[in-house]
């Protein structure tokens, strides 16, 4: 071996269009190994990005129509659960002569199926809050048409809504506003660069939102634009009774509910970028090894170790950035897909919110890159490394790299240990940070592949011992799947790791969504003590009268009325359901309490001023038994006590029970919004309900009824209409998973061509040897499905116990049904037998003459 | 007069909320509105002043809602203790956006709105410092009411006083926004005058092309101004203007110049010129004398010969006539007239000239105080 001492950089110049070449004609010779690596690659990204534009696009959405809303307001004047008396807005304006204040009164409307927030303003007061382009002097508006806003029943929509409805400027246009049905006149389109922010609202005046929302003589708030502390003094000064929170928090805290939501949804993408990863790992990995003896012959040429790993990078980097970008194309066509989820579960759990467009930002766009680059360029150092290694001009078996391959198993098994224990130590060591918990997750899921190669290998040696069974199967070849399967180590095992985080996931997640179903369902049974339920409409302010609750109690099979107040208040600055309920006294009174203020919290929420408040409230404001909380009634600020923390997986923004006495002392409010009835156990439902419907009819009230059975369908069909986007996650995971398996397959049976020309030629049929390698791909699901159950299990416990409960505050029980167990391994099995479908029936046909032949 | 004050109204209506929201529309619903649909026509559902009516007080110094556009204007000439002079202009306009209705859905519902303009100059000072304010007439935010007297947006008000008598009104009125704050007791020191034929002001061929209006051209002004923060202690005199109408405009009027003169004599001499297309003085124009004890002569227009001396244009580029004289050929008198400052043209909504002025004689002897108003320049 000569060595010569010149510069590495002539010598790179030199070597690298040689490099470059074969490069060249390796890839091209490659060409599905490419593909494959970039479907796998461009899959991940997808996932990430789509995901990520999801969640932007829903964030911003949110973001935007909130900042229209709130405009230049720096305060707010918000009252109890009826808002605030308007007299007050007047007095404020004309006595004490704060100008920088405007009414909001505002709530929920639809046009047809489709919700939108209702905002009343009032457009003499607009211009200091929501316009942002004009100076004090002039009044916010458009045009001389905006004066037609003062008519009653006059609305402005956003251009987009207005051409996604089919409507045109003075279409009159219906609306319903909890149940009721009315008229609105559009008079004008909110057009230009702000319509965006306007696309979930319908903007009308104060008057006709008092009207639509039959809220006449009251606010729903007053927004303030406070420049000097002292005239904040001087307003509080005014209204001692109110509660004056910073619009800056609020909005902060608003956007901060749904955060939880876009992390695990994040999370759950990098998963499948981690697969992705495993696969461009493999796929580098076995390019390297096929071009061994090009690398020795280089390193004889006189280029470096380091020369050789930075060539091997930068052709992973050039993969990478294709892969990439193909990733973010189609994560945009998917990113529209899952908005629609994304939206829906946002809906479902905390607030009004249509995002029709999906928004991808720059920074959205480099994230991916950056995590696509970043995952393929860390996930080819390992191989790079490795082909560095190449002693110059050695032609390195392939067994003897399987020999070092076969070392670094236990390094890399004390790896894996070192990591899934440093994952229990975060676990351990944090206690309510969301991120460590996903950082737990990933350290976990990261050492536990590590042990994989060591776990394949003591499962080999347990097959082979005892292979008469494969022997019986498949003929005489019988242990040649098994062996054949950890000779080649280095590669099925990273395929298998690829399958077993992607199965894994499933399974972790699938015991999720099982144990929080199966917690609901517990829940459901628990709250819903009354067999049929009359709703009215929220925004109902009168009281059901008295001789109402009479003609129901009267009527035959009732045994018990229960009546409930429920509505939205402020509490700490965010949104918060309160919900009031009159107790008939009988034992069951449908909580399951996480835990009590000690002994007579029952009679403290009763007859004084106790509480229960939910789970997600607890965890939200770190709140728990006997601490107090501030809520704003109509009576001014009142404290009351936690006496108890009680389950509920209703309200996402927190849920506040109080007693109805308690609620009707506090807040002057003597409505109702639902009446459980109790019946006797003979009852038919079905047959009661006429008579009960006959009963509703006698009086001028919307009401709607339900049984105790329909609002256990209608609450899990919300229930799974929530995770629905999770399932596709999931799916997309093992998508990319079986990519993997798909290209692992192939290069093995590639690699391996002359292997089974010799087995032709000594007299295997095709049909044989397609079943040896049909066999050999079961197998590796089949391991894969058997490591992924321990796996599985601890990511559905983390999940369960740790991500769910700082995310939401949930707390659920644990179950784990076999069935996703069994459908775990039929996944695993399923994947790597479609995905060997096309290599063994490739190999099959290859004629061993001609194989024989390439050697 | 106050024809501007038509106008602005007007032009409030129309132009209005434009500015607000550009990127609202991109169609200013603008481009169809002139003057003339808004004044002339129109005013269907509303009741027209096509006559004379009596006048019955104090009720005739609450709204009149069922006109289209009303207005309570106050200007005046204010001295602190050393004698440093200010002007004042405050002005509650009600606009109908809508023919009057008393079946209200709720307190919130509204058909009308108020406009204020309040705004003071200080002798020496480099421009008028002018504020506007919008409400609705509902909610208990902006309205008018006769008995006990009171106008009001917002914070901004004017009260009738205890002592105040329907014939001799004497109103309290509050007015401030950031430095600038204005509380005078305004009273009464002549009766109220009838303008035009007996309250009955026709301002164009079209009978029903009037207005109702009366004025009170003397009233004492005694209070305190706080201008940019500085607080005086001040006395002076004040005009009230008081005019309702539901259409007014003639097609060819482009603007008028009014004059309000309170002259040391006791007299008070009211000047309107309506300016048409071409430049001429509108005949509908109008000159009225009122004597120290409150007797209204109307002056032939043939008598008034207006002379401009001094021009001065404004940053945003209208030239206005805010110097000249007045010489009347019946009596051989001739008053020259000066602005307090030069730039008080107020930059609200709409544009206009509307200042204090000094009146001096041909000698350059002071010989009382006014405000001129110029519009359509």
């Amino acid at each position: 071996m000569v060595t010569v001492p010149v510069s590495g950089n002539t010598l790179m110049s030199s070597a690298l269009p040689v490099f470059v070449k074969s490069s060249l004609r390796y890839w091209q010779k490659h060409r599905w190994q490419v593909l494959l690596m970039l479907i796998g690659m461009a899959l991940g990204v997808a996932v990430v990005f789509a995901v990520e534009i999801a969640n932007a696009s829903a964030k911003r959405a949110f973001a935007l129509s909130l900042d229209a809303v709130t405009g230049r307001t720096t305060h707010q004047i918000v009252g109890g659960s009826a808002g605030v008396d308007e007299q007050l807005y007047t007095h404020l304006r004309t006595e004490a002569g704060f100008r920088r204040s405007a009414p909001i009164v505002e709530g929920e409307i639809a046009i047809g199926s489709e919700s939108f927030q209702l905002l009343g303003v009032d457009l003499f007061a607009e211009p200091m809050f929501r316009d942002d382009s004009t100076g004090s002097n002039s009044v916010a508006g458009r045009g001389r048409a905006s004066l037609q806003l003062l008519d009653s029943g006059s609305a402005l929509l956003a251009r987009t809504t207005v051409q996604r409805l089919g409507l045109k400027i003075g279409d009159h246009f219906s609306v319903s506003v909890a149940g009721r049905d009315a008229t609105l006149h559009l008079i004008d389109v909110i057009g230009g660069s702000r319509q965006a922010a306007f696309e979930s609202l319908i903007m009308v005046d104060v008057s006709t939102a008092q009207q639509l929302l039959d809220r006449n003589g009251r606010l729903s708030r007053i927004d303030l634009v406070i420049e000097d502390p002292s005239e904040l003094d001087s307003i509080r000064g005014l209204f001692p009774s109110h509660e004056i929170i910073e619009s800056q928090t609020r909005n902060a805290s608003l956007k901060q509910m749904t955060q939880a939501f876009h992390t695990n949804l994040l999370a759950m993408s990098l998963l499948a970028l981690l697969v992705g990863a495993f696969l461009i790992y493999n796929t580098v990995t076995l390019s390297v090894l096929q071009r061994r003896q090009m690398f020795g012959a280089l390193r004889v040429a006189g280029v470096t170790r380091r020369e050789l790993f930075t060539a091997i990078l930068l052709e992973a980097t050039v993969f990478a950035v294709v892969g990439t970008l193909l990733g973010l194309l189609l994560g945009l066509i998917l990113g529209n897909s899952l908005l629609v989820l994304v939206t829906r579960t946002i809906n479902d759990l905390y607030f009004t919110l249509d995002v029709r467009r999906i928004d991808v930002s720059l920074v959205s766009v480099a994230k991916a890159l950056a995590l696509g680059l970043g995952a393929a360029v860390i996930a080819a150092v390992a191989p790079a490394l490795e082909a560095a290694g190449s002693a110059p001009a050695t032609v390195l078996q392939r067994s003897s790299i399987e020999k070092q391959a076969r070392g670094m198993v236990p390094l890399l098994a004390l790896v894996g240990t070192a990591l899934i224990l440093c994952g229990a130590l975060i676990v351990w060591i944090s206690s309510s940070s969301l991120w460590a918990g996903f950082a737990a997750l990933l350290f976990i899921v990261v050492g536990y592949s590590l042990l994989i190669p060591k776990a394949l290998m003591f499962a080999a040696g347990l097959v082979s011992g005892s292979s008469g069974w494969l022997r019986r199967f498949v003929g005489p070849m019988g242990h040649y799947p098994v062996r054949s399967l950890t000779a080649s180590l280095s590669r099925t095992s990273v395929a298998i790791a690829a399958l077993v985080v992607a199965v894994s996931a499933t399974a972790g997640v699938g015991i999720m969504i099982n144990s929080f179903r199966y917690s609901v369902i517990d829940w459901l049974g628990q709250t819903l003590t009354s067999d049929i339920y009359i709703r009215a409409a929220e925004s109902q302010r009168e009281a059901i009268p008295d001789a109402l609750k009479q003609d129901i109690a009267a009527l035959d099979g009732v045994t018990g009325l229960r009546v409930a107040r429920g509505t939205e208040i402020e509490a700490s600055g965010s949104p918060v359901r309160l919900l009031a309920l009159q107790f008939s006294g009988n034992g069951n009174n449908g909580f399951s309490f996480r835990k009590t203020n000690g002994q007579g919290h029952w009679q403290r929420f009763r007859s004084g001023d106790g509480i229960f408040v939910s789970e997600p409230f607890a965890w939200k404001t770190g709140l728990t038994t006997g601490d107090r909380v501030r809520l704003s009634t109509d009576r001014g600020i009142v404290d009351f006590t936690i006496e108890g923390v009680v389950t509920d997986y209703s309200a996402g923004q927190g849920l506040i029970i109080i007693n109805y006495a308690s609620y009707q002392r506090y807040w002057t409010d003597n409505a109702i919004t639902s009446i459980g009835l109790q019946l006797q156990p003979d009852v038919d439902i079905e047959r009661f309900k006429p008579g009960l419907r006959d009963v509703l009819a006698r009086y001028p009230m919307e009401f709607s009824l339900r049984s105790n059975r329909e609002i256990r369908e209608v609450s899990l069909d919300i229930f799974d209409r929530t995770f629905a986007i999770t399932h596709v996650l999931r799916l997309l995971t093992v998508g990319v998973a079986f990519v993997g398996i798909l290209s692992a397959l192939l290069a093995l049976a590639l690699e391996r061509r002359q292997e089974f020309a010799v087995l032709r030629s000594i007299g295997l049929t095709p049909s044989e040897l397609r079943n040896l390698l049909f066999v050999q791909s079961g197998l590796m699901g089949l391991v894969a499905g058997l490591l992924s159950l321990p796996l599985g299990l601890v990511m559905s416990k983390l999940l369960v116990s740790i991500i769910n409960v700082r995310s939401f505050g949930w707390t659920m029980d644990f179950q784990v049904p076999a069935g996703v167990l069994l459908q775990t391994l039929l996944l695993a099995v399923a994947a790597a037998l479609i995905a060997g479908i096309y290599p063994s029936a490739m190999l099959s046909r290859l004629p061993p003459a001609q194989a024989l032949r390439n050697q | 007069m106050k024809y501007t004050v038509k106008i602005i109204a007007v032009c409030i209506s129309c132009l209005w909320v434009l500015c607000a929201c550009k990127g609202a529309s991109e169609q200013p619903v603008v481009q169809s509105i002139s003057l003339h649909t808004e004044l002339g026509g129109n005013a269907d559902g509303f009741t027209r002043a096509c006559g004379g009516r009596e006048f019955r007080f104090p009720q005739d110094h609450g709204p009149h809602p069922e006109f289209r556009n009303e207005w309570w204007y106050v200007t005046g000439n204010l001295k602190d203790k050393k004698s440093q002079a200010f002007g004042f202009h405050a002005t509650f306009f009600r606009i109908a956006n809508r023919p009057y209705n008393t079946d209200q859905p709720n307190s919130w519902a509204a058909s009308q709105f108020y406009m204020a303009h309040f705004a003071i100059t200080r002798h020496g000072g480099d421009q008028v410092r002018a504020h506007e304010r919008f409400a609705r007439a509902a909610a208990g935010l902006a309205g008018a009411q006769a008995e006990p007297f009171r106008v009001w947006l917002d914070d901004w008000s004017i009260n009738a006083t205890q002592q105040s008598r329907a014939d001799k009104p004497e109103w309290l009125l509050k007015l401030g926004d950031g430095s600038d704050h204005l509380e005078l007791v305004l009273t009464a020191q002549k009766p109220i005058t009838l303008q035009g034929d007996q309250g009955y002001s026709q301002k164009s061929s079209d009978p029903c092309n009037a207005s109702y209006y009366y004025s009170v051209s003397r009233m004492t002004a005694s209070g305190s101004l706080s201008i940019d923060g500085q607080d005086h202690r001040v006395d002076g005199t004040a005009w009230l203007d008081r005019e309702w109408s539901s259409s007014a405009l003639a097609d060819d009027q482009q603007g008028w110049d009014w004059f309000a003169l309170q002259l040391d004599d006791g007299r008070d001499i009211m000047y309107y010129q309506l300016r048409n297309n071409n430049g001429d003085r509108d005949p509908q124009s109008y000159a009225a004398e009122i004597d120290r004890t409150g007797g209204r002569k109307i002056l032939s227009l043939d008598d008034i010969d207006l002379e401009v001396t001094r021009w001065w244009q404004s940053d945003s580029g209208s030239r206005y006539p805010v110097a000249g004289q007045l010489r009347r050929t019946d009596t051989g008198e001739v008053i020259h007239y000066e602005p307090l400052i030069d730039n008080q043209e107020l930059p609200l909504t709409v544009r206009y000239w509307e200042g204090a002025i000094m009146l001096s004689n041909a000698d350059g002897e002071s010989i009382g105080t006014g405000y001129l108003e110029l519009t359509g320049y």
